[in-house]
């Protein structure tokens, strides 16, 4: 079970992505400076769409939390929706990135 | 201009003939209308630089994304995948490509977004990339 449980949790590539922009972006983290950062840091033009599905799947994983925050007038007089990353996403996120690591060693002597 | 017309102006009053004061009026009207033309040209100016920041203040996300958005999500995306577009149309992409480019990244987030999250859409566009590679595959199979 508990295997099953570690093969199910792996995280996907963008899901990464997504958990990373969340962790540097700490309590600002709302769907314009998320998209942002992935966009910046990767050069991956990345629609609106793609980002709240995967936190959507996240959420249900139980990865992040969410809150709706205030309207503002510069969107319309629509309210921001802010993300979270909570703990059983910083695992996973820990876990992956070591998995990634675990992976690469010894790719320096590899040419 | 205006200086250079109350010269002319003083000079014909203390003019010494006729003829001199034929010619320089003459003068003094080529001027008048000079200086009319002028005015009437910087008149027009002032208001087409007027008209067009009127027109950049105006632009804003093209009403018709924005309808279909609000047709295609689902009521818990409709206040913040909007909001979100239009927060980064306004005080990102605007200022920094334009409104013609501008709108067309605008239009081109709600395609792309009504495709993730409405499940219909979702549902035609793999059928479509099914069906497509099921005509390829058989054309090229035989």
């Amino acid at each position: 079970m508990a295997s099953q449980m570690d093969g199910n949790d792996r995280l996907g590539r963008f899901e990464e992505l997504v958990l990373l922009a969340l962790v540097r972006l700490r309590e600002n983290a709302y769907g314009v400076p998320i998209r942002r950062e992935i966009a910046e840091r990767t050069g991956r033009d990345v629609s609106f769409g793609a980002v709240y599905t995967t936190l959507e799947r996240l959420e249900r994983k139980g990865y992040v939390s969410s809150r709706v925050g205030d309207p503002t007038p510069e969107r319309g007089g629509r309210a921001k929706r802010y993300f979270r990353i909570e703990a059983p996403g910083i695992t996973a996120l820990n876990r992956s990135q070591q998995a990634v690591t675990r992976m690469a060693v010894g790719f320096a002597y590899a040419q | 201009m205006l200086s250079n017309l109350l010269h002319r102006a003083m000079a014909l009053l203390t003019s010494p003939d006729a003829e001199t004061i034929h010619q320089r009026l003459d003068e003094f009207g080529k001027d008048v209308r000079r200086l009319r033309a002028e005015l009437e040209a910087s008149r027009r100016a002032l208001r087409h630089s007027a008209g067009s920041r009127q027109k950049t203040r105006s632009v804003g996300p093209p009403e018709r994304a924005s309808y279909l958005l609000y047709l295609f999500l689902v009521r818990a995306d409709r206040q913040t995948i909007p909001g979100d577009l239009e927060e980064e149309f306004t005080l990102i992409i605007l200022p920094r490509f334009g409104p013609r480019r501008a709108r067309i990244w605008f239009w081109s987030q709600t395609i792309k977004t009504i495709a993730f999250r409405n499940l219909l859409c979702r549902w035609l566009l793999v059928g479509s990339i099914v069906k497509l590679a099921e005509y390829i595959q058989h054309k090229v199979g035989g």
